[in-house]
């Protein structure tokens, strides 16, 4: 079988977990005797391969493009929708960036994001903003339908897929993101402080963190790439003395960070899984994550969740974290984690693609 | 290999299930009797008990399944308190917004309707139509007021053991319970009862209570210009919902009330397919027994089904005919299953011993709680 993994044409200058997870299930694809070429193109040139598979509708006008390419070609088009509800992000989060921005005062700050806690994520979407959202939303509709089958991250995202997305009657099969295992190093010492790794950005939520924790003795650490400074400028403002903010650094550095973290928390507004928080919990530290998005089914009752837009949840959650007894290799959360392998995930894109082929003809009467 | 015996010999445990039991056959109640049993088998001294008033004094935790009725819950928990006894709370909870909202308009529309495009039109906007609009003021605060309670109640117990991590996530957000640890504790199935699978299966099954949450009214109407073989096997609460359910069942429905184990699981291995669309099902025993009889599911997809029954069942907006139906037609259209196929792996793996496992963990918490306070 030959497979042509697509991700949008800035992989490599943007990275993200997106990319992660193609060429780790290309090359998991590859000991199953699958072909898998992973390409960045908004048109690529499909002919010759059984099957197209497309890495996260996030940029839809992209998937479109990428799409009408396979479809020039007469191609099977599996999905990994990698498909998140923005709504919150573009709503509630941005808000309490405003409250962040514009308060003179923690405390006045505190009391500002209550009320808009109070009031919802849908009060603070402007028309513009809800009437684009919801292109976004008929697009990734129109993607999905026309996909022969879905390969979703989790049973949370499949079900959001069917419900906002209208994608109920497309065929699929779930395929587990991992962390990469080859970044986990066997901890040592003691462990100290939190860490947060990700891109410096809304949606991962580093701002509220740091507000949160700012009064606490608590040393924080935050690697990745900061692309928007207004935000950077914002966490920097609101973090305490003892938060550094380190950039982006090499996947050596990241990992002794990791193997030395008690906690990594990141209280994201929207995530699949949170490749981090997963090398977090396989480098043997504990998670805190946001209570939005599919971390729950993929750390059960072994992590600590936090309501993004509320710091004392976030505060309570990282500290509850600090408290819980030590990690053990072999213990629960350990061996959650190390039963998502890319092997597994392979397998069941593997399965995916077998049901896009077998389906190709009945997908025509549908 | 064989799993490390349980051993819960020294705990002594409440299971307790809210009185409707009595009168409305569930799974809440099934699942009590199958964990109690599960645990007595490990070496717990376990009593069940069906009652808004429990007598916990003796038992080192109290188990609670569902919570339909908060007032009914916080006699229960106040029981249990007055004992000083620490509660752990099944919840079974989802939302019953969209049953009040589209599922009874939509009886409604079907009791009178003759299934010409204006009975279409009403479906669709019922469909379509936000809840708010739906659903009126009074409605609405009833609505808030019953959630605000039943917040409060999950708030007050020592942990809770939601039946899937949507569960959990559903609660946390829209009730706001966000501090009460959780233990998921999946669903268990009666694998003992399940029959051998035979070669040929024909006909559809809806096991399940005849009631508007369920959504037989939509299933019926579905499939009424198809001439489906279909069985409803369940107890009817409502004779006016029946009747309704019936005028589009057709004459080749059959209505065979609630039937045992042994005759339901017959009936499950026979059939082909089995339809369910419900609006609120936290995770229906029925599809999951259902899946372990060998035969293709449509389900509804407002519940929590999914992490169980993942890509290997159809899924259906409960509200919409013609998406019911073609999910039906899928199913049929499948391939007949296959013993240890992915899905009949996953549910063979829910035992009610693994359900006990999950719960021992669950009390653990709560007696380490219990123990902290005091």
């Amino acid at each position: 079988m030959n497979a042509l993994i697509v991700l949008r044409p800035d992989a490599t200058s943007h990275h993200g977990g997106d990319a992660m997870l193609a060429r780790s299930t290309a090359q998991a694809l590859a000991a199953l005797g699958v072909r898998a070429t992973v390409v960045e193109s908004a048109s690529p040139d499909a002919r010759g391969y059984d099957i197209v598979h497309l890495i996260g509708i996030f940029e839809p006008e992209t998937a479109q493009r990428q799409v009408a390419a396979c479809d020039r070609c007469g191609a099977r088009i599996a999905i990994s929708p990698i498909w998140m509800d923005l709504t919150e992000v573009e709503g509630l989060a941005r808000e309490c960036e405003r409250i962040l921005r514009t308060a003179a005062f923690a405390r006045w700050a505190r009391g500002r994001l209550g009320r808009a806690r109070q009031r919802g994520a849908g009060k603070y979407l402007g028309r513009r903003t809800a009437r684009r959202l919801e292109r976004r939303s008929k697009v990734q509709s129109e993607l999905l339908c026309r996909a022969d089958v879905l390969v979703p991250n989790g049973a949370v995202e499949a079900r959001e897929c069917a419900l906002k997305l209208g994608a109920g009657a497309v065929p699929f099969v779930i395929a587990p993101i991992c962390a990469p295992s080859h970044l986990a190093v066997p901890a040592t010492g003691v462990r100290h402080g939190v860490l947060c790794v990700g891109r410096i950005e809304t949606r991962k939520n580093q701002a509220l963190l740091a507000f949160a924790l700012r009064d606490d003795p608590i040393d924080i650490t935050c690697v990745g790439d900061p692309y928007d400074p207004d935000y950077f400028r914002l966490c920097r403002r609101w973090a305490g003395k003892r938060t550094r903010f380190a950039g982006r650094l090499p996947d050596a550095a990241v990992n002794e960070l990791f193997a030395g973290a008690a906690v990594h928390a990141m209280p994201s507004w929207c995530e699949t899984a949170g490749i981090a928080s997963l090398q977090g919990a396989m480098a043997g530290a504990q998670v805190v994550v946001g209570d939005r998005g599919s971390e729950i089914e993929y750390f059960g009752d072994d992590a600590e969740y936090a309501d993004p837009a509320d710091p004392e949840s976030i505060r309570a959650a990282v500290l509850r974290a600090l408290r819980r007894p030590p990690r053990a290799p072999g213990d629960s959360l350990d061996r959650r984690v190390r039963a998502l392998t890319w092997q597994l995930a392979a397998e069941r894109t593997k399965q995916a693609y077998e049901i896009a082929l077998g389906s190709h003809e009945s997908r025509s009467g549908r | 290999m064989t799993a490390p015996a349980l051993d819960a010999r020294g705990l002594r445990l409440l299971a307790i299930v809210p009185p409707v039991a009595n009168r409305v056959f569930g799974g809440a109640a099934i699942a009590a009797r199958c964990t109690a049993r599960a645990l007595a088998e490990a070496g717990a001294e376990v009593s069940v008990v069906t009652t808004d008033r429990p007598d916990a004094r003796g038992f080192d935790v109290a188990h609670i399944f569902g919570m339909g009725d908060p007032r009914v819950l916080a006699r229960q928990i106040d029981a249990c308190s007055m004992a000083r006894v620490p509660v752990v709370l099944s919840p079974i909870w989802c939302s019953w917004r969209e049953v009040s909202a589209r599922a009874l308009r939509a009886v409604d529309v079907l009791r009178h309707g003759r299934g010409d495009r204006r009975t279409y039109r009403a479906l669709e906007r019922i469909r379509s139509a936000p809840l708010e609009r739906l659903l009126n003021r009074s409605d609405m605060a009833e609505f808030d007021h019953l959630e605000a309670a039943q917040a409060k109640l999950m708030k007050a117990v020592a942990v809770l053991t939601p039946i899937s991590a949507a569960e959990a996530r559903d609660f946390r957000y829209r009730l706001g319970v966000r501090d009460v640890p959780f233990v998921i504790v999946p669903n268990g199935v009666r694998g003992d009862s399940v029959p051998p699978w035979p070669a040929q299966r024909r006909g559809i099954v809806c096991a399940a209570r005849i009631e508007p949450g369920k959504n037989q009214h939509m299933l019926a109407f579905a499939l009424h210009r198809d001439g489906a073989e279909i069985t409803f096997a369940g107890d009817v609460g409502d004779e006016k919902y029946l009747s309704v359910v019936e005028k589009w069942a057709g004459s080749r429905a059959e209505f065979t009330g609630r039937l045992e184990l042994p005759d339901l699981m017959a009936l499950l291995s026979r059939a082909a397919v089995h339809a369910m669309p419900s609006w609120a099902d936290v995770t229906s025993l029925a599809h999951l027994e259902a899946a372990a009889c060998g035969v293709r599911l449509v389900v509804g997809d407002r519940g929590f089904e999914w992490e169980y029954l993942q890509g290997d069942a159809e899924y259906a907006d409960p509200g919409d005919p013609e998406a019911i139906r073609a999910a039906v037609q899928r199913a049929l259209h499948k391939p007949p299953r296959q013993p240890g196929d992915d899905l009949d792996r996953r549910i063979r793996a829910l035992t009610w011993r693994s359900v006990a496992e999950h719960a021992l963990r669950a009390y653990a918490i709560a007696l380490k709680a219990a123990a902290r306070a005091a």
